[in-house]
């Protein structure tokens, strides 16, 4: 909400008599438009609204005053009267004052705001990003109250935890997210649903923005015809925001369902990564779905379905642990007492905040540090543009010292220069915060080509720059300007008049600051760019890195025939289909099934080796990959030694395995590990090792190869068949309609089945190097802004400098110095912050380095190169800004110099 | 403020933009200042957008130059219960008007006639 103040503080640049006469109907009209856009609903309508309004004020201001001089110039023939007892006088005054100063000095005015507009547009988007993610991640009702379980419970469990109403003032259940055909009107299209229970959007505290929410009594209350509430985005994407949806009917997997409302604008379910066109309630479950399994098993009423993720809301008083608690025993009341039930219980009363889990459950941890870097990227960024901007506030401080003294000299006070030029920074500040909102933007439109950690793509959160935000810049350019504009300020006022005036004030205290802030800014450039070295080394590594694999050429596709209800041998009949299908087509050349592609999330066992022990307390995990068909074909994986899997290693045969050159060096260390025999424990039968293939990454870029073994789907159908199968296919063709020919091969054989993640494999690769380039892209940006920056401020104080000492210089070559010495004379005085900065920088950035390179992605803060090249280039570039106002100084006929003033 | 003695009307020509579009808005009918904004858009197909340092900066010296005056303060029915100033175009605003749509047209009649008019 653009609020009051910040109107009054936008208003107040306008003639006082102006505001008085319509200052109030500016207000209404501000109000006015700010609830159209609102109303409106289109993208970043309110941000339009604000800045055209911004703007428009600032335009008008000169213009406004200039015709206020005018009339009364005419009206009373002589200029206002100054009337010392009202403050607001004054004020019209000082930014009369700063306007006429803005205009001459239009260079100074430019760099002052852009670099302002940089460093707080910078700052107001990534704040809109946290916002978005940690701050307030959902729009439900007392966020802090809600916890949500991370592991699956049934209906009936469901409905137990629902009774203990001395622990929980609500629970909620939903089903994961599912794709449906909805038909509307005449056209089909599938779309992403989800059930929840009746009481979830009152439990939430969501509102409906048309019709109504789901109410308990939708969820299996007598005669409850089936209903559905759409989100917001369905709405405006599929439904051109038609407010006759409401009570419109939809046919979804075939059955009707009326629609009742639409949801708040900006929900989306319980995490940022859900994001379903519709909610229907759990109890018409069985009705909608189609896969034939849920004619034997009623999910509402089976409790080994375990199908629903919970939310709850604690009552208050009531802690996490109690909740915990409460979930286990009411688990073990439903499961009897076997041993493994009360392991089982631990797990499902695993609660965590949904504040948390919003972002993804394990992905908070990698989201803030990845906020906490960017936002120090910017914090660094805004505290060199304010060292700049004060830089240049004392520069020219020290250029208007004369009439600063003359203005004391005719008895101005002190506190009047000082408010004058505090006046002059805050107006600054203001038109630079305006400007910095176009910066935000761009910021933004930059960010929206990114993925979170988490898979949260940025471009879903749809980020605007909204009144917080808003709020946040203007703060942030407020404190700026205060901070940054009081010192030269008092500094300034404090002068000696008498000396200032025979200009021969050497104010060294001035010059220790000015040259700390010069420091400063080095010592920030330096970490900025060394931190952009260093990404652009670990980007650069991790697409040098020989992978393992071929993923040219490549395409996958994942099911789950787990969830799709299958049994064993409907599943073994599934994937030998698909793969048939696939190679009937004459593109294909391999293909195969695998519970995992590379750089994938794995499964990992421990293992006894036939004949090797590992030291005691140093067991070493094996990653495991079941597969089926020609998988080390499809991939390209080198088969170095023995045989790769096939059709003979079904149940029955002799186990087998083929494992990686990691797994064999590690377990059969110094012997042959062809032949060898290992096992999962005492009672498992021993699996021969009948391959050796080449290493492949493993889960990450950075991590080292694990020790993995393949295994046939058909040896280990428990853990494989029914559980998320990637389909692999290697092609001659483009990889780009090998896509829709996988999911062709899957319908073809189930239409029903829903196929997710299809993509080429080069496309998946480059998503696990997408922080690499996110940082690349970052820091490069932020870093060459920081050179900017600090490359303006060492050119303006080096020019400064020359213009001080001109006197001085002019009397040194008088008596014969040499132009190279006055040369390295300037550049020595400049040089001398730039070198200290370049030092603290150096110190700054290894130890950022170490901290980023601990927290992130593996960088490997290990690499002098990056630091040296940057503190050389960083040094030339601030010799070559010291040198060309030196060279001008040398220049000069020594004559003149002495003769001005 | 007191009232002034009026300028002849071509003394105020020619007319800012603004001031011609404040004038065409309220050439119909009186309005207060977001209906105003809301009529410039709509006769200007959204071209322009009048914020309130312009709009009201305007209207200050269309008051002071009597082209307009205030008829008085009440809420909007369609908008909220908020009194709200509305403004009409005085007779002698209505002159001045036409004098500049005059100065306009005979401008535009001899660019026509020199062919620095599209044809449409």
């Amino acid at each position: 909400m653009l609020g009051d103040w910040l109107r009054r503080v936008l208003f107040s640049v306008l003639p006082r008599s102006l505001r008085r006469a319509h200052g109030r109907e500016m207000h209404q009209l501000a109000r006015d438009r700010w609830r159209e856009a609102s109303a409106s609903g289109q993208r970043l309508a309110r941000t339009r609204v604000v800045l055209s309004i911004a703007l428009d004020v600032l335009r008008a201001a000169p213009r406004e005053h200039a015709h206020e001089w005018r009339t009364r110039a005419v009206r009373h023939h002589r200029r206002p009267r100054r009337s010392p007892g009202l403050p607001m006088n004054d004020l019209i005054l000082d930014l009369r004052h700063t306007f006429r100063l803005a205009a001459r000095a239009p260079v100074f005015t430019a760099a002052a705001i852009l670099t302002l507009a940089l460093g707080i547009g910078a700052t107001t988007a990534i704040y809109a990003l946290a916002d978005a993610t940690l701050l307030r991640p959902l729009p439900v009702r007392d966020l802090d109250s809600l916890n949500a379980t991370r592991w699956s419970a049934s209906y009936p469990a469901f409905r137990d935890y629902l009774a203990r109403t001395d622990t929980f003032d609500g629970v909620v259940a939903f089903s994961g997210r599912d794709a449906f055909s909805v038909q509307r009107g005449d056209s089909t299209a599938l779309a992403a649903g989800a059930y929840v229970s009746g009481n979830f959007f009152g439990v939430l505290g969501i509102a409906a923005q048309l019709g109504r929410v789901l109410t308990p009594s939708d969820d299996g209350g007598p005669g409850a015809e089936l209903v559905a509430v759409l989100s917001d985005r369905y709405w405006r994407a599929s439904c051109n925001a038609d407010p006759a949806i409401v009570g419109s009917r939809l046919k979804v997997n075939g059955r009707t369902a009326v629609v009742v409302g639409v949801a708040a604008r900006g929900f989306r379910g319980v995490t940022l990564q859900d994001d379903p066109a519709f909610w229907m309630p759990l109890s018409f479950f069985r009705q909608v779905e189609t896969a034939p399994f849920f004619r034997r098993v009623d999910p509402l009423t089976s409790r080994g379905m375990v199908w629903l993720r919970l939310v709850t809301r604690l009552k208050p008083g009531v802690s996490p642990e109690q909740a915990a608690a409460v979930i286990t025993s009411t688990y073990k009341a439903n499961h009897g007492s076997e041993p493994e039930v009360s392991r089982d219980a631990i797990e499902a009363s695993e609660i965590h905040p949904l504040r948390a889990t919003a972002v993804g459950f394990d992905s908070r941890r990698d989201l803030s540090r990845f906020l906490l870097l960017l936002g120090g990227v910017v914090a660094f960024t805004l505290l060199i543009t304010c060292a700049n901007l004060a830089n240049m506030l004392l520069v020219r401080a020290a250029a208007r010292r004369r009439e600063i003294a003359v203005r004391l000299a005719l008895g101005a006070g002190r506190g009047r220069l000082v408010r004058q030029m505090l006046t002059e920074t805050v107006s600054l500040a203001l038109v630079g915060g305006a400007a910095g909102l176009f910066v935000a933007r761009w910021t933004i439109a930059l960010l929206s080509r990114f993925e979170l950690p988490g898979e949260i793509l940025i471009e879903e959160l749809r980020l605007g720059v909204d009144g917080r935000s808003l709020a946040v810049a203007f703060g942030t350019s407020l404190v700026t300007a205060v901070l940054f504009g009081l010192v030269p300020a008092l500094q300034t006022s404090a002068l000696a008049i008498v000396s200032a005036l025979r200009d021969q004030a050497l104010a060294t205290s001035r010059h220790r600051l000015r040259g700390a802030l010069i420091a400063a800014q080095v010592a920030l450039s330096l970490v900025l760019l060394a931190g952009g070295a260093l990404f652009v080394r670990g980007l650069e590594r991790a697409l040098r890195t020989d992978l393992g694999f071929r993923s040219e050429g490549v395409a996958i596709a994942s099911v789950d025939l787990g969830l799709a209800r299958y049994e064993r041998a409907r599943a073994r009949q599934f994937y030998d289909s698909t793969l048939d299908r696939l190679y009937a087509l004459p593109a294909v050349r391999t293909a195969a099934w695998a519970s995992s592609v590379p750089m994938q999330g794995v499964m990992m066992w421990t293992i006894e080796v036939d004949g090797f022990t590992p030291p005691k307390g140093r067991e070493v995990p094996a990653d495991v990959a079941y597969v089926h068909g020609r998988y080390f074909g499809a991939l390209g994986i080198p088969v170095l030694e023995g045989r790769a899997l096939d059709g003979r290693d079904r149940n029955g045969a002799p186990p087998v395995a083929v494992i990686n050159r990691v797994m064999a060096a590690k377990f059969w260390p110094g012997r042959a590990a062809l032949g060898g025999r290992f096992r999962f424990d005492k009672e498992a039968p021993w699996v021969e090792v009948c391959g050796i293939v080449g290493d492949v990454t493993g889960r990450n870029i950075n991590e080292d190869v694990m020790p993995t073994m393949y295994l046939p789907f058909l040896q280990h159908e428990e853990d494989s068949l029914l559980a998320e199968a990637t389909l692999i296919v290697r092609t001659d063709r483009q990889t780009k309609e090998t896509g829709s020919a996988l999911v062709g091969a899957v319908r073809g054989v189930d239409a029903s089945l829903p196929v997710a993640r299809v993509m080429t494999l080069d496309d998946h690769v480059r998503a696990q190097v997408m922080p690499q380039r996110m940082g690349v892209r970052l820091f490069a940006f932020f870093g060459a802004l920081a050179l900017v920056i600090a490359t303006v401020g060492i050119y303006g104080v080096a020019s400064a400098t020359v213009v001080e000492r001109t006197r001085e210089l002019g009397i040194r070559m008088a008596l014969g110095a040499r132009a190279s010495q006055v040369v390295a004379l300037v550049q020595r005085q400049t040089l001398m912050p730039v070198t200290t900065g370049i030092a603290v920088g150096l110190l700054l950035a290894v130890w950022t380095a170490k901290l980023v390179g601990a927290l992130l992605y593996g960088l490997d803060p290990d690499d002098p190169a990056a630091f040296t090249v940057v503190a050389l280039g960083l040094t030339a570039v601030a010799l070559l800004a010291a040198w060309v106002p030196a060279r001008r100084a040398a220049r000069v006929d020594p004559a003149i110099t002495l003769r001005t003033d | 403020m007191a009232p002034r003695p009026h300028r002849a009307p071509d003394a105020l020509l020619p007319l800012p933009p603004a001031f011609v579009h404040i004038l065409l808005a309220l050439a119909d009918s009186e309005r207060h200042g977001y209906a105003i904004m809301q009529e410039i858009r709509r006769l200007t197909d959204g071209d322009v957008e009048m914020g309130p340092g312009t709009l009201y900066g305007a209207i200050k010296r269309l008051l002071e130059f009597g082209l307009i005056d205030e008829s008085d303060e009440r809420p909007d029915p369609a908008l909220d219960d908020e009194r709200r100033r509305y403004y009409r175009m005085t007779t002698y605003g209505a002159r001045v008007l036409r004098a500049e749509t005059g100065r306009l047209s005979r401008l535009v009649r001899v660019a026509r006639a020199k062919g620095a008019v599209d044809a449409r």
